[in-house]
C-alpha cells in the first residue's frame, strides 16, 4: 500500500477522535468554574427602604389575579384539599395551601389556565423586597455540564416557588449575575433581563453596559436567554419570532413584572396530546393580558418546570415522556 | 461515493429533524449539499471530461468534504440542542486548509496520468 493512500485512514481517525472529544466536551465533561456559590451580595439593598405602600399591598391584596382580562380566561385552581408539606407548615405557620402562600414578606397565588390548547401555570408573586427573589445553581456550583432537576435545586434551598432559569451552562457567553454576584461578564447577542434591587425588571441590550456596571447600578439578577416579550406594556416580539432555531409551539417559561416587587412567573406545558405549547407571540399576548409591563422569555422546551410547595406543578417533557430534566439554574422565591 | 454520502446525510438530517420537536437547523438540513456540491457534481463533470485528478488531490479534497460535512452536522446537533462550543471553528478551518492544499496540488499537477 502506498504511503499516501493511508492518509484517509489516519485523517478519519483524527476527525472521529476530535468529534468524540467535542461531543463529550459539550454534553458530558463537567467543569466547575466556581463552587460554593451560595454567597449573596446584598449590599445593594442597604439603601433601599421597603415602602409602606408595598407592605400594605401585600397584606391587603386578594388571592385572585388582578388583571381584568383574566376573568375572561378559562382557569381552574388545583385541589385545595391536597396535602401540604409539614416542613413548610411548621416554618411559616401562615396561609399555605396548594394554591397560595403568604407570610409577612411574600405572597404567592397559583392559577392554572388553558389557552391556545395549552395548559399554562401562573404564579402571581408580591414581595416586600426583591431580595426574596433569588437564584441558585445546580449543586451550588457555577460551571459547565453541571445540572440538577429544578425540584432538587429548589428543595435544597427551601424554595417556596421555583422555575427553571436561563440554562446558562449551555452557552459560553452571556451575562450571568446571580444574587448580586457576577459569574460571567462576556456578553452575547441575546437580550439581558435585569432584576434590580429596587424591585423593577428591565430588558437591556448587553452592548449598553458591562456586567460589573449593571451590578453597580443595583442589578440583583441578570439572565441571558430571551428574547424580551413585553416592554413598556407593548409586545416586543413578532408573530413569527422564535428562540434560536425553535419553531412555533413549545413548553415555555417566562417572568414578568406588573409593578415593583410584583412579579408573574409563567410556565406552559407543550409537546403533549393535551398541550400544544405556545409560540413566543402567544406567550407575550398571554402575559400582557395578565397585566405585565415587562416580560422576558427564559429557557423552555424540556427545561420548563414550575415547582411550588414541594411539588412540580406542570408536566415537564423530556425525550417524549413526562419527566423533569436537569437544568443549570433556577429562579426561586424563598 | 459522494452521491451516496449526500443521500445518506439528507436522510440523516431528515430523521434528526423529525425527532427534534420542531427545532430546526439549516446546518443539519443542508449538510447533504456539501458532498453534493463539492463532490458529486465536480466529480461527475471531471468524469464527463475524462479528467482524472491525482490520488493526493482526491484524498485532500475528500477529507475537506467530510470535514465540512461532519462540522455542519455537529453544528446542527448543537443548534437543535440549544448550545454552543467554541471548538466548532476547528471544522471549517481544517476543511479550508485541506481545500487549499488540494487546489494547490491540482494546480501543480494538472496531469491525468497519476491514477
Amino acid at each position: 500500500m502506498k504511503k499516501h493512500s493511508l492518509f484517509p485512514i489516519y485523517y478519519g481517525i483524527v476527525l472521529t477522535a476530535f468529534t468524540v472529544y467535542i461531543s463529550l466536551d459539550t454534553f458530558v465533561l463537567r467543569d466547575a468554574y466556581q463552587t460554593d456559590t451560595v454567597q449573596m451580595n446584598t449590599s445593594m439593598f442597604e439603601n433601599i427602604s421597603v415602602s409602606a405602600e408595598t407592605t400594605e399591598y401585600i397584606t391587603e391584596s386578594e388571592t385572585e389575579p388582578t388583571s381584568e382580562s383574566q376573568k375572561h380566561s378559562k382557569k381552574h385552581h388545583r385541589d385545595e384539599n391536597a396535602d401540604t408539606t409539614e416542613t413548610a407548615e411548621e416554618e411559616t405557620e401562615l396561609n399555605l395551601s396548594d394554591v397560595s402562600y403568604q407570610d409577612e414578606n411574600i405572597q404567592i397565588t397559583l392559577t392554572e389556565y388553558y389557552e391556545n390548547n395549552t395548559k399554562i401555570y401562573v404564579a402571581d408573586i408580591q414581595l416586600k423586597s426583591a431580595e426574596y427573589l433569588k437564584t441558585a445553581f445546580a449543586e451550588d456550583t457555577y460551571g459547565k455540564n453541571i445540572t440538577a432537576k429544578t425540584s432538587s435545586i429548589a428543595s435544597a434551598h427551601n424554595a417556596i416557588l421555583a422555575i427553571n432559569g436561563d440554562y446558562y451552562g449551555t452557552q459560553e457567553k452571556g451575562y450571568v449575575i446571580r444574587n448580586g454576584v457576577v459569574y460571567r461578564n462576556t456578553k452575547s447577542a441575546n437580550d439581558v433581563l435585569c432584576i434590580y434591587a429596587d424591585g423593577t425588571l428591565k430588558v437591556i441590550n448587553p452592548d449598553e453596559y458591562t456586567a460589573e456596571e449593571l451590578v453597580s447600578q443595583g442589578v440583583w439578577q441578570a439572565f441571558s436567554f430571551g428574547p424580551g416579550l413585553v416592554e413598556n406594556s407593548q409586545i416586543t416580539v413578532t408573530q413569527n419570532q422564535e428562540v434560536g432555531k425553535a419553531m412555533a409551539s413549545n413548553p415555555r417559561t417566562a417572568i414578568g413584572m406588573i409593578e415593583k416587587n410584583h412579579y408573574i412567573f409563567v410556565v406552559s406545558d407543550g409537546r403533549t396530546n393535551e398541550s400544544e405549547g405556545l409560540s413566543l407571540y402567544q406567550l407575550a399576548q398571554f402575559m400582557l393580558k395578565l397585566g405585565v409591563t415587562t416580560a422576558y422569555n427564559l429557557d423552555g422546551g424540556g427545561s420548563s418546570t414550575m415547582y411550588f410547595s414541594g411539588q412540580v406543578i406542570n408536566n415537564p417533557t423530556t425525550t417524549g415522556s413526562i419527566k423533569e430534566r436537569g437544568v443549570s439554574d433556577i429562579v426561586y422565591i424563598g | 461515493m459522494q452521491l451516496i454520502s449526500a443521500v445518506w446525510f439528507s436522510f440523516f438530517g431528515a430523521v434528526y429533524e423529525h425527532f427534534s420537536h420542531e427545532v430546526y437547523s439549516y446546518y443539519m438540513i443542508y449538510a447533504f449539499a456539501i458532498p453534493l456540491v463539492m463532490g458529486a457534481v465536480p466529480y461527475s463533470i471531471m468524469a464527463l471530461k475524462q479528467y482524472h485528478p491525482d490520488r493526493i488531490f482526491l484524498h485532500l479534497w475528500d477529507s475537506a468534504i467530510i470535514t465540512f460535512t461532519v462540522g455542519s452536522i455537529f453544528r446542527g446537533v448543537l443548534d437543535i440542542y440549544g448550545t454552543t462550543n467554541s471548538l466548532l471553528i476547528v471544522y471549517p478551518i481544517a476543511g479550508l486548509i485541506l481545500t487549499v492544499l488540494a487546489l494547490l496540488k491540482l494546480q501543480r499537477r494538472p496531469s491525468t496520468s497519476d491514477l
